[in-house]
């Protein structure tokens, strides 16, 4: 066996009310602790496949194999605590009174010991940077606040993987880029295979590898300076594009001769420097 | 009749003389003049919200008044007065797709002009012709409207909006949850009825790259106040300024600033949007089939 963590072969899925398969023979791979973005316009099956994933949905036929193990009906709920998701809206995920309460809520289902839960809301609040927050009750957070409280609610629980599923979407400017920025932290600890789905192109651009689905194909599967040079095709597919791919695309409307890769904002920014300079 | 906008000394507290009582608007006065498209932004918790509810009489003035279309609003106001107000102001609240009710999407859209006072055939008329505005197939009109995609319901809403044929539009987050595209053809959708119907459109955002396309002048909030109410360009030639008050530049602005403070290039006008900037930088670059 290889290193994947996530594992889905021959995938068939349909919802039952829609009469064309949205997955059709449908092969994916996740290795261990690879950061993953699924970018994707609306109803390209994005979120379906985090479902199908955690075992929310269920296939028509095809394996998913999770850390190793098949997924079926008996080792449903052993392979959902293997997942910890972080849904979009941060007001429908806070079931506590206060913020430790809420990390707790997981750990008191899975019936952990009472210090050792202590330790590890504690210990997960820490990587969140929340435990100053620790006594707070809801209403005193802010969106970005909240869903570093709900990640801190999954990290509890010590999973393999980690779904962000448009987890930054509903967030402010400011609590976007503090999300976008513990998730970075994460990523550096190397601790999770992370699997995030998004529209954001700053929160892509953070993985090793950008996934495009489109009508539940996989049209490119490569790291994000790669399928960012694509600007035209990801534009065309309803994505965004990273703002220099934008800049390139008005500069070579009016003849200028700009780079072929993928420059990020800085390099655009040195290359027209550079390039004025030499004029 | 007066269609503009105006706001004197506007304070608004939420659940006064308690405990619990929050100033969310203080002491507010503006102005916004008919037929233009006026950006509010601000943090979350700013006030924003609470602004717009007073643009259709949802929420009164604690103190202070404002007039809309003609219609004084203070804090003794009726709903009854304001019935005629509330057709003229539609407001497109954030995901509006979650208040989609009726069995199907041409029900959904004629419910507002029915509720006003039209009969059934004309409601529809109007419902057909609003699908049409917000480009929505004819094949999905006898569809539920839980059957669409999150895009396509945000049309229905929208449409449901538009069926009352208001006069002033007032917008909070409209594109929120939407992908890339959808954004922008919802985006372009507004600025084509502003046009079209000579609409006044409000429009609330974090998206400062929308505010450059879109708005002719920007309300700044801040903890109820208002901090500035100027054009875009104006706003955003202001970097420190907006820094201090957590506010982002447009794209193009940032890297256009970027570029200054790095070379000795200088942007005649400041640039807000990415055809504007490479207007201005194009003839400085090497061009296709040149050597260098």
């Amino acid at each position: 066996m290889t290193s994947s963590i996530i594992e889905i072969e021959q995938l068939n899925f349909k919802y039952s009310q829609q009469a064309e398969f949205l997955f059709k023979d449908f092969n994916f791979r996740i290795e261990n602790h690879e950061w993953v973005a699924i970018i994707g316009h609306n109803g390209s099956g994005k979120s379906t496949l985090a479902r199908l994933i955690d075992g929310l949905l269920q296939p028509q036929s095809g394996t998913i194999t999770v850390d190793q193990q098949k997924l079926n009906v008996e080792n449903i709920w052993e392979i959902r605590q293997k997942i910890g998701m972080v849904f979009q809206n941060p007001e429908n995920q806070f079931v506590g009174a206060n913020v430790a309460e809420d990390v707790a809520f997981g750990l008191e289902n899975q019936a952990v010991p009472y210090d050792l839960m202590h330790q590890r809301v504690r210990a997960a609040l820490q990587r969140v940077n929340m435990l100053q927050f620790a006594d707070q009750e809801p209403v005193n957070l802010s969106g970005g606040q909240k869903q570093r409280v709900a990640l801190a609610g999954v990290i509890a629980l010590q999973p393999k993987v980690i779904i962000l599923d448009e987890a930054t979407s509903m967030l402010d400017p400011e609590g976007r880029r503090d999300v976008i920025q513990l998730i970075h932290e994460l990523k550096m600890q190397h601790d999770f295979t992370i699997i995030s789905i998004t529209h954001d192109i700053d929160e892509a651009a953070l993985a090793d590898r950008v996934v495009v689905l489109d009508d539940g194909k996989i049209i490119e599967s490569a790291p994000p300076e790669q399928v960012f040079a694509h600007g035209k095709e990801l534009v065309s597919l309803g994505l965004a594009v990273p703002f220099s791919e934008k800049i390139k695309a008005a500069l070579t409307q009016r003849h200028v001769k700009v780079p072929a890769q993928y420059y990020t904002e800085q390099r655009m920014v040195d290359w027209i420097c550079q390039s004025i300079s030499k004029m | 009749m007066d269609l503009s906008i105006n706001f004197k000394n506007v304070t608004y507290i939420y659940q006064p003389a308690t405990p619990f009582a929050h100033r969310a608007l203080s002491d507010v006065s503006f102005s916004i003049p008919e037929h233009s498209y006026t950006a509010v932004i601000g943090h979350t918790g700013s006030g924003k919200s609470t602004l717009i509810q007073h643009l259709n009489g949802l929420l009164r003035p604690t103190s202070g008044e404002l007039t809309v279309n003609d219609q004084l609003i203070t804090t003794t106001t009726t709903n009854k007065e304001l019935v005629k107000l509330r057709r003229q102001v539609g407001v497109v609240f954030q995901f509006p797709e979650a208040q989609l009710f009726e069995e199907t999407v041409l029900k959904d859209i004629a419910f507002a002009p029915k509720n006003f006072g039209a009969t059934p055939a004309e409601a529809e008329k109007i419902a057909r012709k609003t699908a049409e505005l917000v480009q929505l197939p004819a094949s999905v009109l006898e569809q539920s409207p839980f059957e669409l995609s999150g895009g396509q319901m945000r049309r229905v809403a929208i449409a449901g909006i538009l069926a009352m044929q208001p006069q002033i539009l007032v917008l909070d987050e409209p594109t929120a949850g939407l992908d890339p595209r959808g954004h922008q053809e919802i985006m372009e959708l507004f600025a084509q009825l502003k046009q079209q119907q000579d609409l006044t459109v409000i429009l609330v955002t974090h998206q400062m790259d929308d505010v450059a396309l879109y708005a002719d002048q920007v309300i700044v909030l801040e903890e109820g106040k208002i901090m500035a109410q100027q054009t875009p360009r104006k706003l955003f030639s202001r970097p420190e300024w907006l820094h201090k008050h957590h506010l982002d530049l447009p794209h193009a602005a940032k890297l256009a600033f970027a570029i200054q403070q790095q070379s000795n290039f200088k942007f005649k006008e400041l640039p807000l949007t990415e055809d504007q900037l490479a207007d201005q930088l194009a003839k400085w670059l090497p061009k296709e089939g040149s050597s260098n």
